[in-house]
């Protein structure tokens, strides 16, 4: 099961600035990503945990707490 | 059509002057583009002009414009095709943009036109993976401002 630690760790590697990443962070108002963004992201997510995610589950995901308990549920 | 008919979420294609600026506003909230806005002003007028090309919008619930698209028809040595010269969504609308392509490809089939084109400098992986599109070729850019071309010898 992938770890919160390692999905902290792609969002990080992934947005390429120093922005503080917690639980609470949104992906569109505080990380600034548009619906390609959120594609990429789920691509890297489903490379890394090995499964295809639906494009309307990772549409409801608004925060950084959302991906880790979507995550950690498959 | 007044705003209290219009439907959530629902693609329309418009020549209204006062959403054609929305639309065009959206273009300040691309992210990486190197479109500039005063050239898109231009084309823009003459696609609605010579109608030659489509603007697609849609609203969310209050209104307000969530997505639009810019299309264009052009003929190369192919034959037709259909060019996406500028494409918006927001980002709280997932799906949106799916909506879109699908009204486009739509439309093309209506048309009898086979291909779609875009160019983008971002997400390319994430736009062949949405909708199984495949790189065509490369653009190549020369900028003729800056002095000579190397001598070969």
């Amino acid at each position: 099961m992938i770890t919160e630690e390692r999905i902290m760790e792609i969002i990080h590697e992934w947005l390429m600035n120093d922005k503080e990443i917690n639980k609470e962070s949104n992906l569109i108002n505080d990380f600034m990503m548009d619906s390609l963004d959120m594609i990429e992201l789920k691509m890297i997510f489903e490379e890394e945990v090995g499964m295809k995610i639906p494009e309307e589950d990772f549409y409801e995901i608004e925060t950084v707490g959302d991906i880790i308990s979507y995550l950690q549920r498959k | 059509m007044k705003k209290e008919d219009i439907k959530a979420d629902t693609i329309y294609y418009t020549t209204n002057f006062d959403v054609l600026k929305e639309v065009v506003s959206k273009t300040d909230e691309v992210k990486h583009t190197d479109m500039l806005k005063s050239e898109f002003i231009v084309r823009l007028g003459r696609y609605i002009t010579n109608k030659s090309g489509l603007v697609l919008v849609s609203f969310g619930e209050d209104k307000k414009l969530n997505g639009c698209a810019v299309v264009s028809r052009h003929i190369d040595r192919i034959g037709e095709y259909v060019w996406i010269d500028f494409r918006w969504s927001d980002p709280h609308c997932g799906g949106l943009m799916r909506k879109f392509y699908e009204e486009i490809m739509a439309n093309c089939r209506a048309r009898g036109i086979k291909r779609i084109q875009g160019r983008t400098n971002r997400g390319f992986k994430a736009i062949k993976n949405l909708y199984e599109a495949y790189e065509v070729g490369r653009i190549f850019e020369i900028d003729v401002t800056k002095g000579t071309m190397k001598d070969d010898n």
